[in-house]
């Protein structure tokens, strides 16, 4: 009797909670069926294709999996793969790391601070052709200033930068790294607000020093904000594509041509929006496995125990 | 006392370093404002100039003074990114709230498709959604750029992730005394994650304000061009003209940085930790 | 604590309703307001823009040319068909792919789209988004070589269909500083000059080192639609140099290509006497108004020029030097002795899906054959047209010289002259599709690694065979 009445009283709260969860996200999961979800479906679709969109819906034509068979031969994208992975290898813990210990300076150790943080926000909406611009004559080859350092510092032979196959990369990259640090100090100074004083008190007394402090109550404290952090940053570096597309155009050669780039160029360049699409969603399954391996493992953890439970 | 000006020594000193760090990121943003006033002739002198020889205002009395109407374009930006902002915050409060301190069903699933979505490129969605505004008949109306911004993954998940950062017993003594919800929502959740709202709507107007691509497919008419595609209508036939771009890329800026200015306040400690001692 | 849900649910619903009845509103165009920007309620299922005054049929015409200069075209074309049609003019911002495909996705009626891209071109024809133009050329008793000459026929030939007309074809000449040349002491350069001649000027007149040199040229070899690297193969071989007599590969491991390519590449890694690839990029010169600039400011002594050039030289960019002396001279070829360069078309086309078939023809037999001088020289271009005398044609260049800006610094009787040159044209436009984007796309990344002093010429030459010869043999297979 007693268990039965409980039971109908935990099924009730349940579905209660369902309601509930359903009002709250209702709003945005339609928003996001609409704008989201369809056009990805679409995109999925377009990938089975060939056509070319000004001729209308009546003018595809299917073309079943060559999009997908197509592009194991083809060099450019593999190459273009490749670099992607390289550059977010690069940028993004080098990204992270510096935003770590630049927003715990920018929170609390400096005067200035509103003025400071906007100067490293700047990189992040500064207009790009400039930014290309500056960074192509900083880092000119022959006798741009950063290389005129390099030779009076007695380097041989500085390196080419974004004019060289072998650096144009990691050029991308100090590029890459320089302009997200605004955006990641951001982030991690939000989290930062989080961290009660009281922790920090109680360290003081404990006669902690700053490294410590930033060590054991910090970045401990911070491990959601920073969990956030690094998969929007893997998901951002792998769609790299405003800064290639002004600086270097993947060049020279395919040396800094990174993946949404190359995706871009075969869908608006070169018509070919199927295989685009298709490009996409390699894109896509790959950013999935890299980033979202934890959750799925969690998702998949989740459902396993439930399946246990209810047995 | 001695302490204290130790302190503030120290203070003083990572305070000149950060500032020197500072200019590196500043450079570009310098030469911004630099070429807004040179000649188209001067911009691209070597070594950078960084004070121009001839200053001249004519690039800015391009801007405003001629039969491209920017202060259309700026309207237009300014309409645009704000209810985009306004709309995101709306909606990925709500769902990042069902998403941290609701358990219903499906959720975890739900979550999951969510964020996977941020893998696509949103390049490749451009033709998707042109096609499906132009069956919508939003096409070439503002709504084409402040639907898809409304409801984002990204929003969703950002302020998940500092909501799970307040206590769960929080809410829980919340619901004994009686509080639905909604409720525990406005009056427990959101004032203790100001911070990360303000992230949000720094980021959002931020994209908004500068995305090119998207009023570029869906927009057609001059009279509702956003500012990235109406600074397009400064250039002269198949050539870029710099000085017109710069000035009216710095004009562009100065709503960043208020939004930027006001928005940053948020970010001083104690504010969210005040709320949690209760 | 649901009436406060409700209350937010309603909220943000009605800013977003808000918002589409403030996006809604504002499509709704004004009669007042249509004169220089597209509305959008015309769309193409509707009959087309009647006009109940007149009886005219407005015409829309699609381009990114400014629309402070269109105004004499719009006024000469409304009066030349006065009772019958008047055109609306309409901007694009710019002439890339992806503008230019989703305005004639859009739904707007188009009776004119223009596009600088031969290939964009092709890919629509073959897509059915244009409608043949033969009939018209039947009907009116012409012939395409006939109006636009050979060389241009035989691009715009798909299948002995026609699917544009060029309204402009950008031809290249050089422009050379003067007081440069007399500071140096070396000679003007002259009609009928060859590589070599090109060559020992470029040496000539370089001078100087690190921030200071002054080098003998700059030549944009970045630029696709110029493809200056290959110049000698095709002033050599004509048009569609690329492939061999059956289209079934490429001819890149030719001599002549070769040839071409270490000539150019030699000019910037051995001679060291035109601008180096990374300078082009840093100090803008691969934007054409800067190459210009370059030029009058004594940076270097020559550039390659298509020649819609001449609007470059404006008051407005800043004081042109004082006694800023720029002269035009033909392209030299590889032995002497003759007037051969190329050059690449501009074209417009009619959508399948335009308002008016008949008055879509009139509006670019306008703009491209009969009045050229309205839309091409008001923007300083060679129209597409075979001018049908030296007289005919020095018309048209002294009208345009006349028509546009003053061109400062400019030695007009020299430019005029020059222009007037009876010369060969050899179209550089690619319709062959097969394999195409693949080749565009390895060209661009492979002559690159050449000029950046990372790979050799054959081995580069190699490769950019073995690559588009796949990509044909691929595309042909399917």
């Amino acid at each position: 009797m007693n268990s039965t009445k409980l039971r109908r009283g935990k099924s009730l709260a349940r579905r209660r909670e369902n309601i509930a969860g359903w009002l709250f996200i209702g709003l945005n999961f339609l928003g996001y069926i609409a704008f989201k979800l369809a056009p990805l479906v679409f995109a999925g679709v377009l990938s089975f294709t060939k056509w070319n969109f000004t001729s209308g819906m009546k003018n595809i034509k299917w073309v079943g999996l060559k999009n997908y068979m197509d592009m194991f031969k083809d060099e450019a994208f593999l190459t273009s793969l490749m670099n992607t992975i390289v550059y977010s290898l690069i940028m993004v813990p080098v990204a992270i790391f510096l935003a770590l210990i630049f927003a715990v300076i920018l929170d609390k150790y400096v005067y200035g601070k509103g003025v400071l943080r906007l100067a490293f926000y700047l990189p992040y909406i500064s207009s790009m052709i400039a930014v290309s611009l500056v960074w192509m004559i900083l880092f000119l080859p022959t006798n741009g200033p950063v290389n005129q350092i390099l030779t009076s510092l007695g380097v041989e032979n500085p390196p080419r930068w974004f004019n060289g196959s072998s650096t144009s990369l990691l050029s991308m990259a100090i590029v890459g790294v320089w302009q997200r640090l605004g955006y990641n100090i951001i982030i991690v100074l939000a989290g930062l607000q989080g961290i009660s004083a009281s922790l920090y008190e109680a360290s003081d007394i404990d006669g902690a020093n700053v490294v410590q402090k930033f060590l054991y109550i910090t970045i401990p404290s911070l491990s959601s904000t920073l969990f956030f952090l690094t998969m929007i940053s893997f998901i951002n570096s792998f769609q790299v594509f405003t800064p290639v597309k002004v600086i270097t155009q993947g060049g020279p050669g395919y040396s800094s041509s990174v993946l949404v780039y190359y995706i871009y160029q075969k869908a608006f360049q070169y018509s070919e929006l199927g295989y685009a699409s298709a490009l996409s969603w390699v894109l896509f399954a790959l950013v999935f496995v890299f980033s979202f391996s934890r959750m799925i493992v969690d998702y998949m953890g989740s459902v396993k125990q439930r399946k246990g439970g209810t047995k | 006392m001695k302490m204290g000006t130790r302190k503030a020594l120290v203070k003083a000193f990572v305070t000149v370093l950060m500032t020197m760090f500072s200019i590196v990121m500043i450079v570009p943003f310098l030469w911004m404002i630099s070429a807004s006033f040179k000649p188209e002739n001067q911009i691209f002198t070597f070594p950078i100039q960084w004070i121009p020889e001839t200053p001249t205002l004519q690039n800015y009395n391009m801007v405003f003074n001629s039969d491209v109407p920017f202060m259309t374009f700026f309207w237009n930006s300014i309409k645009v990114s704000v209810l985009s902002v306004a709309g995101e915050v709306i909606t990925s409060a709500l769902a990042a709230y069902a998403f941290s301190k609701i358990k219903f069903t499906g959720r975890n699933l739900i979550f999951l498709i969510y964020l996977s979505t941020l893998a696509f490129p949103i390049q490749m969605m451009l033709i998707p959604r042109f096609v499906i505004f132009r069956l919508l008949g939003i096409y070439n109306t503002h709504m084409a750029l402040i639907l898809p911004s409304m409801f984002t993954a990204f929003g969703t998940f950002l302020l998940k992730q500092f909501f799970d950062t307040i206590p769960d017993e929080l809410c829980e003594s919340a619901k004994i005394d009686g509080a639905g919800h909604f409720s525990i929502f406005l009056r427990i959740i959101c004032p203790l994650c100001m911070a990360a709202f303000s992230a949000l709507i720094i980021f959002q107007f931020v994209g908004s304000w500068n995305d090119y691509e998207q009023p570029l497919v869906f927009i057609r008419e001059k009279r509702l061009a956003t500012i990235p595609l109406g600074l397009d209508y400064f250039k002269t036939e198949n050539a870029t003209n710099y000085g017109a771009l710069m000035a009216g890329s710095c004009c562009s800026l100065i709503p960043i940085f208020t939004v930027f200015l006001i928005f940053q306040k948020q970010f001083v400690a104690g504010i969210a930790t005040a709320g949690m001692k209760e | 604590m649901k009436k406060v849900m409700a209350f937010l649910l309603a909220l943000s619903t009605a800013l977003s309703l808000g918002a589409c009845g403030g996006g809604g509103g504002n499509t709704q165009s004004t009669p007042a307001d249509s004169g220089s920007t597209a509305s959008v309620e015309s769309s193409q299922d509707s009959a087309g823009g009647e006009n109940a005054e007149g009886g005219e049929k407005t015409l829309r015409m699609y381009a990114w040319t400014n629309e402070k200069v269109m105004p004499p075209f719009v006024e000469a074309f409304n009066e030349k068909y006065k009772g019958q049609y008047k055109v609306e003019y309409c901007y694009i911002p710019g002439a890339d792919t992806l503008t230019i495909n989703t305005a004639l996705a859009s739904g707007e009626a188009i009776d004119v789209m223009t596009q600088a891209s031969a290939f964009d071109m092709a890919d629509r024809a073959y897509a059915g988004t244009y409608l043949g133009l033969k009939k018209f050329f039947d009907q009116e008793g012409w012939t395409y070589d006939g109006v636009f000459g050979s060389s241009i026929e035989s691009i715009q030939n798909l299948d002995g269909e026609y699917y544009s007309l060029p309204y402009g074809k950008s031809t290249q000449l050089i422009w050379y500083n003067k007081a440069m040349s007399d500071a140096a002491g070396v000679p003007y350069p002259e009609p009928g000059w060859s590589w070599d001649d090109f060559r020992s000027t470029c040496i000539a007149m370089t001078s100087g080192e690190g921030s200071e040199k002054v080098y003998g040229a700059s030549i944009d070899f970045d630029a696709e639609g110029d493809l200056y690297w290959c110049m000698m193969a095709f002033q050599e071989k004509g048009a569609f140099a690329y492939y061999n007599d059956d289209f079934t590969a490429t001819a890149f491991t030719d001599d002549i290509f070769k040839q071409s390519l270490r000539f150019f590449s030699d000019l910037m890694l051995v001679d060291k006497c035109i601008v180096p690839i990374e300078e082009m990029k840093a100090f803008g010169y691969t934007n054409d108004t800067q190459n210009i600039i370059g030029l009058y400011n004594g940076k270097f002594a020559m550039c390659f020029v298509p020649d819609y050039g001449y609007q470059y030289l404006e008051k407005s960019f800043g004081e042109v030097p004082e006694g800023a002396d720029i002269g035009v001279v033909d392209m030299p070829t590889l032995s002497g002795g003759k007037n051969v360069t190329t050059c690449y078309t501009s074209t417009a086309s009619i959508p399948t899906f335009c308002t008016d078939e008949q008055g879509a023809w009139e509006l670019i037999k306008f703009m491209c054959i009969e009045n050229t001088e309205y839309f091409a020289g008001i923007k300083c271009m060679t129209p597409g047209i075979e001018f049908e005398s030296p007289e005919k044609a020095r018309e048209f260049y002294t009208w345009m010289f006349e028509h546009t800006d003053e061109k400062v610094g400019l030695d007009h009787e020299m430019a005029l002259d020059v222009l007037t040159h009876e010369r060969q044209l050899v179209s550089v436009d690619n319709t062959y599709m097969p394999g195409q984007g693949k080749l565009i796309e390895a060209m661009k990344a492979e002559i690159a690694l050449v000029f950046n002093g990372e790979s050799s010429v054959d081995d580069c030459l190699t490769k950019l065979k073995t690559v588009s010869d796949n990509a044909i043999a691929d595309a042909l297979k399917s």
